[in-house]
């Protein structure tokens, strides 16, 4: 018995990469799997061990300046850029599926990646110098 | 039982803009919902317009809004419909009248995913055999009857009607997947778009609308992964 196989194969060689929405579609994917565990063991971390009424700025200083703060910083730096893009995307994907007025889309995009943007900024300086840092940095410490 | 039949009524030669019927009908807890439509239609007020054919689910032309969900109105018995039966004309297409939609758009759709086998090698010995296997691999996307039931109960579709919808990619699904066939590339070309399967978000309305239980989102995200894998 004849039987067709193999266009599969043949097709992978014919049809190229996945566009730009693709490609976006697999980091939502990816890093909505990534902040499963991330978001779930922070959760976990802050209420269990920290404890809701120790979350203190002197409290994540201390972290962050103690023996594991680099890992502390990385982690919350994880948190900060997955987090932030994951969530914007999101609010893109809102837009685009609602705001059909181009100039409207644009302009409400613009300003979802402005704040988004800030709030990168922000935190990434606050991971960077530190909670204590970033207050003498901005002329509040 | 006797129950209450709502009924979204519009007639673009009268009316301005939709408005409820009310219409009171005996009827077997048995009877279909079409039963209870028909017996409006027949023997209390004839303009009521509605489409059904075979009228026992194979044609997919009757698909409606029974109580807020998409569904073959011949498929759905009136004991699950409650006291009040609330039918209104499927969402986000045109309407002609009462609960007849223009089906158009939601076909142009259908026909760019290249919906027929494309293979110009002529058949070895007549026929094209494949193996159970292969068969088996887009069985579930055959069933398809272009109800339109799921890409009307669609909140992507109902937010931008530019989008394909999830029939066309089900009926894409069932091509492409298809090992006699050799133009899944064509086919994955058109849905790789922002309009095309990208604007999917997963939602599952398909799945719950599907009269035929077809596994829409599952045929979906196989062929997001076909586009990501670059063609299987």
């Amino acid at each position: 018995m004849t039987v067709t196989t193999g266009r599969a194969a043949r097709v992978k060689t014919r049809y190229g990469a996945p566009n730009h929405e693709g490609r976006i579609w697999l980091f939502m994917r990816l890093s909505g799997l990534v902040m499963f565990v991330t978001v779930v063991f922070h959760l976990l971390y802050m209420h269990m061990v920290v404890r809701v009424e120790n979350i203190t700025f002197e409290n994540i200083d201390a972290r962050w300046s103690g023996p594991a703060g680099l890992f502390w910083r990385l982690f919350d730096a994880s948190l900060l850029f997955i987090g932030m893009a994951h969530g914007m995307n999101g609010v893109r994907f809102s837009i685009n599926d609602y705001v059909h007025n181009r100039f409207l889309n644009l302009m409400l995009t613009g300003i979802v990646y402005g704040i988004g943007g800030l709030l990168i900024l922000a935190g990434s300086l606050a991971i960077i110098f530190g909670v204590g840092g970033l207050g003498r940095l901005i002329g509040m410490g | 039982m006797r129950i209450k039949m709502r009924i979204r009524r519009f007639n673009p030669e009268t009316d301005s803009s939709p408005w409820w019927g009310e219409y009171w009908v005996d009827v077997e807890a048995t009877d279909r919902v079409l039963d209870a439509l028909h017996q409006v239609k027949w023997y209390q007020d004839g303009t009521l317009t509605l489409r059904r054919s075979c009228a026992h689910g194979i044609c997919g032309s009757d698909a409606m809004v029974i109580n807020g969900r998409n569904a073959l109105a011949c498929k759905v018995l009136m004991q699950d419909v409650g006291d009040v039966c609330q039918v209104e004309a499927l969402r986000s297409m045109p309407l002609i009248k009462d609960l007849v939609v223009d089906m158009e758009p939601f076909f142009a759709k259908y026909r760019a995913v290249l919906p027929y086998l494309i293979n110009e090698e002529l058949p070895a010995a007549g026929e094209r055999r494949q193996s159970q296997e292969a068969r088996a691999r887009f069985d579930d996307t055959t069933k398809c009857i272009l109800c339109a039931a799921c890409t009307t109960s669609c909140p992507s579709f109902w937010a931008n009607e530019d989008y394909i919808g999830p029939a066309a990619i089900v009926q894409a699904h069932r091509f492409i997947f298809d090992d006699r066939d050799t133009a899944a590339d064509l086919r994955l070309r058109a849905l790789n778009d922002v309009d095309g399967v990208w604007r999917c978000r997963t939602v599952f309305n398909c799945v719950q609308a599907c009269p035929r239980e077809i596994d829409v989102t599952r045929a979906i995200g196989e062929v997001k992964l076909a586009l990501m894998n670059g063609g299987d």
